[in-house]
């Protein structure tokens, strides 16, 4: 795709810098010469810069300039289901028949995105720091809470932002 | 006491159900809250719930977790064991082979002649119950399934158990209603919810086999438990018909108890709401509606 494209960059890409006005009496070979080295450097650049570009659309990290910054822009708000703890938090005393079946709708849902799902009641000890980070999102139970590597990174509403994170989820 | 029975396919089982005695039943009253009018769910709400014949689904996801008792007099500690392996898995706690010998040493008072439902309860209260796999200093363990007396298990390893069980003490437990009209509504709710009852009924000769996918109930007190997983929706006066995981086969997992043998539908059979209701009146039943673990449960810690 790159190769393809080169061309007509080239031809389109304005090479003013390089035709310099004060040098028109230049022998055809060696006009022809500093085109050549003109048209190389120009190459050069261009490969680079559409190199750089690609990847980073691609999300390879290995050729990002910077890693950390480019991953904060196309990277952070996905999420490894596989190496993450889905819980949800509900109350056990107000449990109505449609929590019921949210949570085997969500407990089905972890099975697919084969990832590990926990449910605790509000009110127990367990609950208790989920609740805190839900409270800080404005949220109530019943939540769903993302934990990866011992810490909470994400809670969610479910199932209103079940769309949201079917987009994050991979 | 422990009697015994032989299936259809020649495998002789135990049962193991003791009447508690109207003391220890009053005492259980005060220990432990009634699954109570909190929970009940609208006759539509459990419509909803288990339309689909979600009961038969559940078999199959269940299939698994069929435990064989054998011809021990274990049905109390392989019931109770049961159902905390299915609100573990509802809780989504890893799977962990309970050792339902470990919880009928404890409770059997010495010798295999069964045991009572409630001191069964009171045990894993207070100590838990080890999961059959146990380990210590890199070495491992596994509680045998045909063992009913503590001797039976190196000492060393026996502590060890004990120790493990503190891990799984914790879950909530109900009992049900004592009333007929209250304990319907009480066994459709929890059911629909997906929460496992234990209970007792009485096996006659003709309990070996179903009728029309029924168990066959006899008259008497009660002389073995069981898990009701899930339920039938029938409507009407009965609202549901629990499904009833027996503890006789057959077993998938060599880990859940000898592999020979089954009776029912595949482990499985249902009742009518008369016939479960029917030894309520000798036997505390149980509802389990949550269970954690001691250690590493909580993905935070």
């Amino acid at each position: 795709m790159i190769k393809l494209s080169l061309p007509e960059q080239i031809k389109t890409e304005p090479l003013g810098p390089i035709k310099q006005p004060e040098q028109p009496k230049f022998s055809d070979h060696g006009f022809v010469a500093l085109l050549s080295g003109a048209i190389g450097l120009l190459i050069g650049f261009l490969v680079g810069v559409n190199f750089q570009s690609f990847d980073f659309f691609q999300g390879d990290q290995e050729s990002i300039v910077d890693p950390d910054n480019d991953r904060k822009e196309s990277n952070a708000d996905k999420i490894e289901a596989t190496d993450s703890v889905f819980v949800f938090v509900y109350e056990f005393q107000t449990k109505t028949a449609d929590q019921e079946l949210l949570v085997r709708d969500l407990r089905a849902w972890s099975e697919i995105k084969k990832c590990k799902f926990r449910q605790f009641d509000q009110d127990s000890e367990d609950a208790k720091p989920y609740k805190a980070a839900a409270e800080k999102a404005g949220l109530k139970s019943p939540f769903l809470a993302v934990v990866r590597n011992g810490k909470i990174v994400r809670v969610f509403d479910w199932p209103r932002d079940r769309e949201a994170l079917e987009r994050l989820v991979r | 006491m422990n009697e015994q029975f032989t299936l259809p396919d020649g495998t002789i089982v135990g049962t193991g159900n003791i009447e508690p005695t109207e003391e220890q039943l009053l005492l259980c009253k005060s220990d432990y809250r009634v699954f109570g009018e909190d929970y009940y769910l609208d006759k539509s709400d459990i419509e909803k719930l288990l339309k689909g014949d979600r009961y038969k689904e559940l078999r199959k996801q269940r299939a698994k977790f069929v435990i064989n008792q054998g011809r021990l007099g274990k049905c109390n500690a392989s019931a109770a064991v049961a159902g905390l392996h299915q609100i573990r898995e509802s809780a989504g706690l890893p799977t962990k082979v309970l050792s339902d010998c470990h919880l009928y040493m404890k409770i059997n008072r010495g010798s295999d002649s069964g045991s009572i439902l409630i001191d069964g309860f009171n045990e894993l209260k207070k100590a838990g119950v080890s999961t059959r796999r146990i380990e210590f200093a890199g070495k491992s363990y596994l509680i045998p399934d045909n063992v009913h007396l503590k001797r039976q298990i190196p000492r060393e390893w026996l502590d060890v158990a004990n120790k493990t069980a503190l891990e799984y003490k914790t879950f909530e437990a109900f009992t049900l209603p004592d009333d007929y009209a209250t304990f319907k509504i009480a066994v459709a709710s929890a059911l629909a919810r997906d929460y496992p009852i234990v209970f007792a009924w009485h096996v006659g000769a003709n309990g070996m086999r179903l009728s029309n996918g029924y168990v066959n109930n006899a008259r008497g007190v009660g002389n073995h438990a069981n898990l009701a997983h899930s339920a039938k929706w029938v409507g009407g006066e009965d609202l549901v018909h629990p499904d009833d995981q027996n503890s006789w086969g057959p077993s998938v997992d060599p880990m859940y108890g000898p592999t020979s043998g089954g009776w029912g539908e595949g482990g499985f059979g249902l009742f009518t709401m008369e016939s479960f209701f029917r030894c309520r009146r000798n036997h505390m039943f149980w509802v389990l509606v949550g269970a954690t673990q001691e250690k590493s449960a909580n993905p935070l810690a």
